[in-house]
C-alpha cells in the first residue's frame, strides 16, 4: 500500500486543485465533474475497500482544505461513499463496462447524501437545488468515470506486474 | 474482470472512518484552526497558479467566435452605450441634487471612508453543497473573519475562514448565508437568505404592509451585529447593493411576505473582489451586551 500512497498524494492534490481552480470555468450543464470522488471510488473497485478508503481519506482532506464547510466533512463522506461502493461492487456480477458508470453515479450520490445528513447537525443550512442537480451530476459522473476507470485500471495492472516481477527476482 | 477483495479488514476500515470523523469533530470544536491556517496557504498558492490560465481560456472561449458575431456584438454594445449615456444624463442631474442635500446635512465631512482590500479570486469551493470562493488575501493583509466582500456589481459574501495569505469567502448565495437587508424604495427591513446551488436568494421577514415591487433594489441595512469589546457593531455597512426584487410572494394568510432577489453579480465568473476592512458603523446605540451587565 505504501507504493500506491506515493501515487495517491500528488494525484489527489492535483485533482483537488483542478476541481477548485479549473473545472468551475468549464462547467457542463451547470455542474462540474467530481474527479476526486471518482478516483477514490474507482480505486476502491480495483483494489478493495481498504485501499479505496485510504485514497478517499487523502482526497477528502485535500478537498476540505479548499472548502468553506467543516474540515473533515469531505473526507468522512468520501470514505463512507467509497467503502459502500466497493462493498456493493463486491456483491454484484463482475462487469468492466456498465458497472463503473453505475457505481460512479452511486458513489457520488452517497458522497452527497452523507453530507446531507451531517451538515444540519453542524448548524449548516442546505438548499434543495443540489437535489435537482443530482440526476445531471450522476449522468456526468457516469460518463466521466469511463476514462478515469481505464487510466486507473492500466495503472493498477502495471503496479501488480511490477510487484510480481519484484517477487520473482 | 474487476478484482474482488478476498477478505475485508473491517478494523482497518473502522480506523480510517474514525480518523475522518475525528478531523470533523476537531474542526467543529475549533481545535484545528491554527494548523489549518498554515496548511491552507500552500494549497491556495497552487490554486492561484492554476486559476490564471483557466480564467484566460474560459474568457477566450466566451469571446465572440467569428466576424459576424463580433459585428452584431459591437452594434449591440453601441446601442447600450447610447442608452447608458441617456441614463447618465439623468444620473448627473440626480448627482447635483445629491450634492446639495449632502452639503445641507454636512454628510460628506462626517462619513468616514470605507476601507477596502482588492483580492483576486483564485478558486472555488470544490464541494457542490457549498457556495464559496478562495481569495489571495489573508490575515497578513488585514483580512479578518466576518468581513464583507463585495464587487463593482454588488455584495459577494462574507469572509468565513482566514489563513495567513488567503481566505475562504462564503457567498451570499450559499444556503447558510443570511444578511440583514432593506428595500431601497419602502425602506422595509428583511433578511436575505441564500438559496444554495441553483436556487434564487430570497428576502424574508418583510412586513405584510410594506409595498414591494419587482425591480426594487435590495440593500444591506447595516442592522444586526455582534458584540465586540462590549459594543454592538454591525456585520455589514449600510447601503451595499445585494440585488433586485425579481418576484414577490405574499399571502393574506401570512403576516409577512417574501421576495425573490436576483443579484447582478456573476458569481461563476468573478475574478476580483473587494474585502471591506473598515466601514462607518450604523448607530446601534442602546444595545448593550447583557453578558457585560454586573450581577445583583
Amino acid at each position: 500500500m505504501t507504493g500506491t500512497l506515493l501515487i495517491a498524494l500528488p494525484l489527489m492534490l492535483l485533482l483537488a486543485v483542478l476541481q477548485t481552480a479549473v473545472w468551475p470555468y468549464f462547467a457542463i450543464w451547470g455542474v462540474e465533474p467530481q474527479l476526486v470522488v471518482l478516483t477514490a471510488v474507482v480505486w476502491g473497485m480495483l483494489r478493495g475497500p481498504e485501499e479505496g478508503a485510504v485514497w478517499a481519506l487523502i482526497g477528502g482532506i485535500f478537498l476540505d482544505l479548499f472548502s468553506v464547510g467543516p474540515f473533515g466533512l469531505n473526507a468522512l463522506a468520501l470514505v463512507i461513499a467509497t467503502i459502500a461502493t466497493a462493498l456493493v461492487q463486491h456483491a454484484l456480477p463482475t462487469s468492466r463496462f456498465i458497472l463503473p458508470s453505475v457505481l460512479g453515479a452511486l458513489g457520488t450520490a452517497l458522497f452527497l447524501l452523507v453530507q446531507f445528513v451531517l451538515l444540519p447537525l453542524s448548524g449548516w443550512s442546505l438548499g434543495l437545488g443540489v437535489v435537482r442537480m443530482l440526476p445531471t451530476l450522476a449522468v456526468l459522473q457516469g460518463v466521466v468515470i469511463v476514462p478515469v476507470y481505464w487510466v486507473l485500471y492500466t495503472l493498477d495492472k502495471r503496479l501488480r506486474n511490477t510487484a510480481v516481477v519484484s517477487e520473482g527476482l | 474482470m474487476l478484482n474482488k477483495p478476498d477478505g475485508i479488514r473491517w478494523v482497518a476500515l473502522a480506523v480510517i472512518i474514525a480518523i475522518a470523523f475525528g478531523l470533523y469533530v476537531l474542526d467543529s470544536t475549533g481545535n484545528l484552526d491554527t494548523l489549518l491556517r498554515f496548511l491552507r496557504d500552500p494549497v491556495a498558492t497552487l490554486s492561484d497558479v492554476a486559476s490564471d490560465p483557466a480564467q484566460s481560456v474560459s474568457s477566450a472561449l466566451d469571446a465572440p467566435r467569428n466576424l459576424a458575431e463580433a459585428t452584431a456584438r459591437i452594434a449591440e454594445l453601441e446601442a447600450q452605450v447610447a442608452e447608458l449615456e441617456r441614463a447618465n444624463q439623468g444620473y448627473r442631474e440626480l448627482e447635483g441634487e445629491y450634492e446639495i442635500l449632502a452639503n445641507l446635512f454636512d454628510y460628506a465631512r462626517e462619513t468616514p471612508l470605507t476601507s477596502r482590500v482588492l483580492a483576486d479570486v483564485i478558486g472555488r469551493d470544490p464541494n457542490p453543497l457549498f457556495q464559496g470562493l478562495i481569495i489571495n488575501k489573508g490575515f497578513a493583509d488585514g483580512v479578518r473573519i466576518g468581513m464583507p466582500v463585495d464587487s463593482e456589481r454588488g455584495l459577494v459574501g462574507q469572509v468565513f475562514r482566514v489563513n495567513e495569505r488567503s481566505a475562504l469567502v462564503l457567498l451570499i448565495t450559499d444556503a447558510s448565508s443570511s444578511i440583514p437587508a432593506r428595500l431601497s424604495e419602502s425602506r422595509s427591513p428583511g433578511l436575505v437568505h441564500g438559496g444554495g446551488l441553483g436556487n434564487p436568494m430570497s428576502m424574508d421577514w418583510i412586513p405584510l404592509e410594506a409595498e414591494v415591487t419587482v425591480g426594487d433594489t435590495v440593500l444591506t441595512s447595516g442592522l444586526i451585529g455582534e458584540f465586540v469589546a462590549g459594543a454592538m457593531v454591525s456585520r455589514f455597512p449600510s447601503g451595499l447593493i445585494i440585488g433586485r426584487v425579481a418576484n414577490v410572494r405574499r399571502s393574506d394568510a401570512d403576516i409577512l411576505q417574501t421576495a425573490e432577489v436576483q443579484s447582478a453579480v456573476d458569481f461563476g465568473k468573478l475574478e476580483k473582489v473587494f474585502v471591506i476592512t473598515g466601514f462607518p458603523q450604523t448607530d446601534l446605540g442602546g444595545l448593550e451586551n447583557p453578558l457585560d451587565e454586573p450581577g445583583p
